[in-house]
């Protein structure tokens, strides 16, 4: 209960720093896309499962932030959440540097998702030029940001670990 | 006897003099090292009040321009005939594929959706979503937004789309129109019955045209609109909350 608790918070707080001081200071012209980022590292963290269901809550909160249709972000964001959680179990020696690229690459990633599910539902606001543009920037964005949030976001996921053996 | 006392009175006034000159720079040290404590006060204090000032002066310097915004946004509403509401951009929306400022006025305010939005430079846009105490305004620039101008020399009319960072997009049906580089776009307020209103009142400058090419098919004129406003500088902005009644000819008349 204290972990999801956790998360939740997590999540929000997440969610109010990109509608108030990341909607403000953009790289390159593009915002970060903190919910992608907090979805890959508790997917890092916690495994596929956990990762696509932070992805759906967190994808839920900006789809009723942003006013999107209601699941577009939660299905990229539960599918990417998933996709990580899987990766990571496959790589055996992780380098200091995995949140980072996993963060990166994910992000560029859901946000070209994204712009296909955009894109079907006739919603994208501009050409694939542009929407490449926005997956890179707020992928780098995003990347930049990781080696501040991983070390908090691990110590949150280590102090709310039940004491027994997770099996993925 | 009175020479003698003028005498001497004469010796002693200069001598007095140097005494002074000399007893008087160490007198005024002796009372400066007993003063010295209420010094640094008093220096602690004016330090502090500069501080006050410096601080009240920077502000004075915002209300001015805030003042001064105002006063064109009133300007530009008296000339129009139309009711303004001020207010202050909070923010800006979140997403990456959306254009849209937050304003600190809200249904408390009286604000409603599709209200429009001004700044004195010209059209910021228009309010999509409403809260108690705020609301969010969608720009012109969002690829979402169209809104219908008018050509100043031509007066031919047409839609004036959002493209994001680059300049709006204005389809002209009439190929052969001349639209010339630096010409004004103002809104049309197109009005085609009762109830069946353009979304923004007349004659609000959008833009200046920046160029002009035919489009491909040779049908119609791609005229490109650099907006007025510098939508990365909103600060100050007012809502257009309706128009001011017209003079009927009863009042025209009053002696």
């Amino acid at each position: 209960m204290r972990r999801t608790l956790a998360w939740i918070a997590v999540v929000v707080t997440a969610l109010l720093l990109q509608s108030t001081v990341f909607a403000q200071i953009k790289l390159g012209g593009a915002k970060p896309e903190l919910m992608y980022l907090v979805t890959v590292v508790l997917a890092i963290l916690e495994g596929p499962a956990s990762g696509a269901i932070a992805g759906f809550s967190s994808g839920m909160a900006q789809d009723f932030l942003l006013n999107d249709p209601k699941g577009i972000t939660a299905l990229v964001l539960t599918v990417l959440g998933y996709v990580v959680g899987t990766v990571r179990q496959f790589i055996t020696t992780p380098s200091p540097a995995l949140p980072t690229i996993l963060v990166g690459a994910g992000t560029a990633a859901g946000v070209l998702f994204y712009g296909f599910m955009a894109f079907l539902l006739g919603r994208l606001p501009g050409d694939v030029l542009f929407l490449l543009r926005v997956a890179v920037l707020s992928a780098a964005y995003n990347a930049i940001l990781t080696p501040l949030a991983y070390p908090l976001l691990r110590r949150v996921a280590e102090t709310t670990r039940a004491r027994k053996v997770h099996r993925w | 006897m009175a020479a003698i006392g003028r005498g001497l009175g004469a010796v002693i006034g200069p001598l007095q003099e140097g005494v002074a000159a000399v007893v008087r720079p160490v007198g005024s040290f002796v009372t400066n090292v007993f003063r010295s404590g209420t010094l640094a006060e008093e220096n602690a204090a004016l330090r502090e009040q500069i501080a006050t000032l410096r601080r009240e002066a920077s502000e004075v310097n915002s209300l001015r321009r805030e003042n001064e915004e105002l006063h064109r946004l009133l300007g530009l509403s008296q000339r129009s005939a139309f009711q303004i509401m001020g207010a202050t951009v909070t923010g800006e929306a979140p997403g990456n594929f959306e254009w849209a400022v937050y304003i600190d006025r809200g249904t408390v305010d009286g604000v409603t959706v599709d209200m429009p939005v001004i700044a004195s430079e010209g059209l910021v846009g228009r309010v999509v979503e409403v809260y108690r105490g705020s609301a969010k305004v969608m720009l012109i620039i969002d690829p979402d937004s169209s809104v219908s101008v008018r050509l100043d020399a031509s007066g031919e009319r047409g839609v004036l789309q959002g493209q994001r960072e680059e300049p709006l997009l204005f389809r002209l049906i009439d190929a052969d129109t001349e639209v010339r580089p630096g010409e004004t776009v103002e809104t049309t307020g197109y009005t085609v019955e009762e109830g069946l209103e353009g979304l923004f009142p007349p004659s609000i400058p959008v833009g200046v045209v920046d160029s002009v090419e035919p489009h491909e098919s040779g049908l119609t004129l791609e005229v490109r609109v650099r907006p007025r406003v510098d939508f990365s500088r909103l600060y100050t902005v007012a809502l257009v909350t309706g128009l001011q009644p017209a003079i009927t000819s009863e009042d025209a008349e009053t002696p």
